[in-house]
C-alpha cells in the first residue's frame, strides 16, 4: 500500500537481453493481466480493457528495447487515467546499500507555487548550494525541457491544478535525484528575474534510508521533530516509512497536555498507508475510520485504535500539492473526524492503495489494487483534500523565509489550547 | 445475527402461548407440589379450561418481532398442530425466509441462502414441548416435577412462584398473578420471558405480547392475528426427500473430514506450536509467523514482516488482543475475535459440523484433477463459505469464504489446502494458498511441535510499555 513513485524522463538504460522478444511479451502480458485480474473495478470505469490490449499489443513488436517498452506500457496504463499505475525503471530501484548510488541528491527541496517549481530550501554544502541556488529560485527547465510546457501539457490533458503541480514537481525532482555523479543542466530564474543555467551534479544521499519491503524499494528518508518554547510540536517526515514509526510515536508521546501539534505533510508523496491509522491512534481517544479501501473482492477499513496516553491537544495538518496518497488518507480522515484542522493547498488527489510487482525486464510495476473513499464517502483520487484554511506559500514568502501556512496553524493551535488555571 | 438464538427459543415459546393448563394426576408428592398443582389448575381454567383445550387441534399466528430501536422489526408466521407438528417462518432482513419446522419426529431448518439442516436431537425435546397445542393437557408428562416457592414481588406486584422440572430435566420458575391466575413470567437457564397484553381469542386468554431477555439481547414478539383450528392444507411440515438425502450426504462428508483429521485423537493434542513461512510472490514480501495454541482456547500469533516490525494477536481466555508496530494495541471483539478463536481451536475439524448446522450440497467439482464434493456451510449468523472435500481422502482441500481483516474489513478469498501430514495421529495441512485479486499468499508450515509445555502467561495481552 504505497505512495506514488515517480517515473521521470531520465530513463537511461536501453537494455535488451538476448531473448528480448520473449521478455518483452512476458512483460507486456504480466502488466496487462495484472490489471485485468486485480483492478478494483471489474468494469474498468467503462474502459474496454481487452480492446486496450489489442491496441497496444500490435505495437509491441516495435518496442526495440526496454526504454521503448516502458513507454509503451506506460501509455497503455495511462488509458486508465488513474494514478499509481507506473513502470519504475530498475535503474532507480534501490534494494541494497550498494544500490543507493542509483538515487543521488543535489540538496534542494522543491515546492510548487502558482504553477511553477520553486526551490524552497537548499542544503548547506550541497551541489545546489555550490551552484548558487537559493530559496525562491524558480526552475524553468530541466535537461532542456521547459517546465512550463510540461505543465501546459498536463493542463491540456485535463488534470487538476493540484495534480499538475504535483507532476511538474516530480518532473523536476526526478533528474535532480539521478544516479550519484550524474549531471543535469537546469535553467534557473532567480528572485531578481534573471535566468541562468547551472549544471547540478548528483551526490550521495548520506542520510537515512527506509528498509525495502518486498518489491517496494528503499528510499532516502528525512525526519524532523521539534517542540518550541511555546509548546507547539512540529513533525515532518518525507515519506510514510515504517522505519520512522517509532520516532513518530516517541515524539507524540512526549508532548504535554497543553501542547499543540503540527504535522507537516507538505511534499510527502505517501508510503505505507497503515501508518496513517497507526499515527492517528496516538492522537485520538476513540475508535474511528480514516476511510476504506474498496478492492475487487473485499473492503478494508483504515480503523484507528486509540492508544493509551494518546495526545489530546489540538492538531493541525499542513498539506500542499506535493501531499499524496497516504498523506491524503491521513489528512482527509482526521479532517472528517474533526480531529485535525487542515491548512495549506489542495493535495494531489493521487490516493489509490497499490502494490508492486517485479517484471521480467527487471523493472517494477506499480498498480492500484483499490479505490479509496473517506468515511463520508468522498473519493480522493482526482479530487484531493481541500484544506479547512486555504493558504498558499508564494515564491515571495519563500524568498523572505516566511511560512504563512505554518504561522496560521500555530495561531489556530494557540486559540484552541487548554490554559492551565493560575495557581 | 446472534439474536437468532433467542429468536429460535422465542419462536417456540410463542407457539406455546396457545397452551393453557390442564389438571391431571399429580405424580409429585408433598404439600409444595400440591400447592403448585392448585395454582396450575387455576391457570388452566382462566386460560380457557380443559374442555376448550381438548378441542384445540391447531393454531396459526402472525406476529412481528421487535429487536429494539436499532434493528427493523421482522415478520413471522407460525402453525402448530397435534402430533408435534409445527412450522415457523421468519422474514429475516439478511437472508430472506427462514423456516423452522417439524413433522413430529424430525425438526429441521431451511433457508434459500444458508441451506438446510436438522436440529440437534438434544435441542429437540424443548422444541417439541413448546410446539404442542395441547401441552396443557399433558402437564404431568412435560412437567413431572413442580413445587411452590415463596411468593415474591416484582415492580411492586405480588406474584406466586412455582418451580417446575421439565421432562428433559431442566428447571424453570413460573411467576403467576394471584389475582387473575395468569402466568406473567418464566425464568429459564438462559432467558427470561414476560407475558402481557392478554386478550380473549375464542374460549382462550392468550398473551399477545411476550418479551424475551437473554444473552443475545431483548426480543419482543407481538401477535397480530391468531386463528384457532385453521385448515392446514398446503402447510409443509415434512422436509423433502432430497433435503433429507442431501443432509445425510453432507453429514457423512463432515464426519469423514473429522475422522481423517484425527477424530478422537484430536482431543489428545493439548498444545501446538506451528512455524509458518508466508510469501507473497507477486509483491516480493516474505515473513515468518509462529502460532502457539493451548487448550481450551488460548492462542498467540506472532508475525515478523521485514521492514514493518512485529505484529502479534492473542487470546488468553478472557481478552482477545492485537498489537503491532504500525497500529498499536487494541482489543479484539465480535466477528474478528470469533475468527481468531475458530482458527485457533485445536478441535476445529471436529466442530465444523456443530458450528455449521445449515448446509447445501453443491455437488461434485474437480479441483487440480481431484474430485471433490462442494458443500455450502452456514449458521444462523450467516454463510461460512463453500467447502470442498476430497472424495478420496476426505480432506478439506479448498474453502471459498470471507476473511475478517479488521472490525470493518472483509476480504473474500479462496484458500487451497494441501500437503497433509500426520503428526502425532492428527492430520495437519502443511501448505495453504490464499488467493484474492489484491493478494496472493502462500503459507508453508516449516515446523510443528505438539504437546510441548506452554506457560499461560505467553498469551497475556502485550501492551506498549
Amino acid at each position: 500500500m504505497l505512495g506514488l513513485l515517480w517515473v521521470g524522463p531520465w530513463m537511461r538504460s536501453d537494455e535488451k537481453p538476448a531473448d528480448w522478444g520473449q521478455v518483452r511479451s512476458a512483460t507486456f502480458d504480466m502488466v496487462w493481466s495484472t490489471v485485468n485480474d486485480c483492478y478494483y473495478d471489474p468494469a474498468f470505469g467503462g474502459l474496454d480493457w481487452k480492446a486496450v490490449r489489442g491496441k497496444y499489443e500490435v505495437r509491441l513488436k516495435d518496442a526495440a528495447d526496454n526504454h521503448a517498452l516502458r513507454r509503451l506500457l506506460q501509455q497503455m496504463l495511462d488509458e486508465l487515467k488513474q494514478t499509481h499505475f507506473a513502470i519504475v525503471p530498475d535503474e532507480v530501484a534501490v534494494f541494497t546499500p550498494k544500490d543507493r548510488v542509483k538515487i543521488g541528491t543535489v540538496g534542494t527541496e522543491l515546492v510548487a507555487a502558482k504553477g511553477a517549481v520553486v526551490v524552497a530550501d537548499v542544503t548547506p554544502g550541497s551541489a545546489a548550494a555550490a551552484a548558487g541556488l537559493r530559496p525562491g529560485d524558480t526552475i524553468r527547465s530541466v535537461n532542456g525541457t521547459s517546465v512550463e510546457r510540461v505543465g501546459e501539457a498536463y493542463a491540456e490533458a485535463g488534470v487538476t491544478a493540484a495534480r499538475r503541480d504535483f507532476n511538474i514537481t516530480q518532473f523536476v525532482s526526478g533528474p535532480l535525484h539521478g544516479p550519484v555523479g550524474s549531471e543535469v543542466p537546469v535553467e534557473v530564474e532567480g528572485a531578481d528575474g534573471k535566468l541562468r543555467t547551472v549544471n547540478l551534479k548528483s551526490e550521495a544521499n548520506t542520510g537515512d534510508w527506509s528498509e525495502p519491503m518486498g518489491n517496494f524499494p528503499s528510499m532516502p528518508i528525512e525526519f524532523e521533530a521539534k517542540r518550541d518554547a511555546a509548546g507547539i510540536g512540529y513533525l515532518k517526515f518525507s515519506t510514510f516509512s515504517p522505519k520512522l514509526m517509532k520516532q513518530i510515536r516517541t515524539f507524540i508521546r512526549g508532548l504535554g497536555a497543553n501542547d499543540g501539534l503540527v504535522i507537516d505533510l507538505r511534499g510527502n508523496p505517501g508510503g505505507l498507508s497503515i501508518m496513517a491509522a497507526g499515527i492517528s491512534g496516538w492522537i485520538s481517544n476513540k475508535e474511528f475510520s480514516l476511510g476504506k479501501m474498496q478492492m475487487r473482492m473485499g473492503v478494508y477499513s483504515f480503523d484507528v485504535f486509540p492508544q493509551e496516553r494518546a495526545f489530546a491537544g489540538p492538531v493541525a495538518v499542513l498539506i500542499d500539492s506535493g501531499s499524496a496518497s497516504t498523506s491524503e488518507i491521513l489528512a482527509a480522515g482526521l479532517q472528517e473526524e474533526g480531529r485535525a484542522r487542515i491548512f495549506g493547498e489542495t493535495s494531489a488527489g493521487a490516493a489509490l492503495p497499490s502494490a508492486i510487482q517485479k517484471l521480467p525486464t527487471g523493472d517494477l510495476f506499480q498498480y492500484a489494487i483499490a479505490d479509496l473513499t473517506t468515511p463520508h464517502g468522498v473519493t480522493l483520487e482526482g479530487a484531493g483534500v481541500k484544506p479547512d484554511e486555504q493558504i498558499a506559500r508564494t515564491r515571495e514568502d519563500i524568498v523572505e523565509a516566511k511560512d504563512p501556512v505554518f504561522a496560521a496553524a500555530c495561531a489556530w493551535i494557540d486559540q484552541g489550547r487548554h490554559v492551565e488555571p493560575a495557581k | 445475527m446472534k439474536l437468532y438464538r433467542p429468536l429460535l427459543a422465542g419462536l417456540l415459546v410463542l407457539i406455546s402461548l396457545m397452551s393453557g393448563c390442564a389438571t391431571g394426576s399429580n405424580p409429585s408428592a408433598g404439600a409444595d407440589a400440591r400447592a403448585a398443582t392448585k395454582i396450575l389448575k387455576h391457570w388452566v381454567e382462566v386460560s380457557g379450561g380443559v374442555k376448550a383445550f381438548k378441542k384445540l387441534e391447531s393454531v396459526e399466528t402472525q406476529a412481528t418481532i421487535d429487536f429494539g430501536p436499532l434493528v427493523p422489526d421482522i415478520g413471522m408466521q407460525s402453525w402448530s398442530a397435534s402430533g408435534g407438528r409445527f412450522r415457523v417462518e421468519v422474514n429475516t432482513p439478511a437472508f430472506g425466509k427462514l423456516i423452522t419446522a417439524s413433522d413430529g419426529k424430525t425438526i429441521w431448518q431451511q433457508n434459500e441462502k444458508l441451506g438446510f439442516g436438522l436440529i440437534d436431537p438434544k435441542q429437540q425435546a424443548e422444541m417439541m414441548r413448546d410446539s404442542d397445542p395441547q401441552e396443557e393437557l399433558k402437564l404431568d408428562r412435560y412437567y413431572p416435577g413442580r413445587r411452590r416457592l415463596a411468593d415474591t414481588s416484582i415492580n411492586g406486584q405480588k406474584l406466586q412462584v412455582i418451580e417446575v422440572r421439565t421432562f428433559d430435566d431442566t428447571v424453570e420458575k413460573w411467576f403467576m398473578d394471584p389475582v387473575t391466575g395468569l402466568r406473567l413470567r418464566v425464568e429459564k437457564a438462559r432467558e427470561a420471558i414476560e407475558f402481557s397484553d392478554f386478550r380473549l381469542t375464542g374460549d382462550f386468554t392468550f398473551a399477545y405480547v411476550t418479551k424475551h431477555s437473554g444473552k443475545g439481547g431483548v426480543m419482543t414478539v407481538r401477535l397480530k392475528t391468531m386463528v384457532l383450528n385453521p385448515k392446514l392444507d398446503g402447510v409443509v411440515f415434512v422436509p423433502s426427500t432430497r433435503e433429507i438425502q442431501d443432509a445425510a450426504t453432507v453429514t457423512r462428508i463432515l464426519d469423514g473430514y473429522s475422522a481423517v483429521s484425527g477424530g478422537a485423537r484430536l482431543a489428545n493434542i493439548q498444545t501446538r506450536v506451528t512455524h509458518v513461512t508466508m510469501e507473497m510472490p507477486k509483491t516480493g514480501m516474505k515473513s515468518e509467523m509462529k502460532i502457539t495454541q493451548k487448550r481450551p482456547n488460548f492462542v498467540l500469533i506472532e508475525q515478523t514482516v521485514p521492514g514493518m516490525g512485529q505484529s502479534v494477536q492473542g487470546y488468553d481466555g478472557k481478552t482477545g488482543w492485537a498489537n503491532s508496530e504500525m497500529q498499536g494495541y487494541r482489543m479484539l471483539k465480535g466477528p474478528e475475535l470469533q475468527q481468531l478463536l475458530n482458527n485457533a481451536d485445536l478441535d476445529a475439524e471436529a466442530k465444523v459440523s456443530a458450528q455449521c448446522p445449515l448446509r447445501t450440497l453443491l455437488g461434485e467439482r474437480v479441483i487440480d484433477g481431484r474430485r471433490t464434493q462442494a458443500v455450502g456451510l452456514a449458521s444462523l449468523q450467516g454463510s461460512n463459505g463453500t467447502y470442498y472435500f476430497d472424495e478420496n481422502s476426505g480432506h478439506l482441500v479448498r474453502v471459498e469464504s470471507s476473511l475478517i481483516a479488521g472490525p470493518k474489513s472483509v476480504i473474500r478469498a479462496t484458500m487451497d489446502i494441501s500437503d497433509f501430514r500426520q503428526i502425532d495421529g492428527v492430520s495437519i495441512a502443511f501448505k495453504t494458498v490464499v488467493d484474492n485479486p489484491a493478494m496472493y499468499l502462500i503459507m508453508t508450515v516449516s515446523a510443528v511441535e505438539q504437546n510441548v509445555p506452554i506457560d499461560d502467561a505467553v498469551f497475556k495481552p502485550r501492551q506498549d510499555e
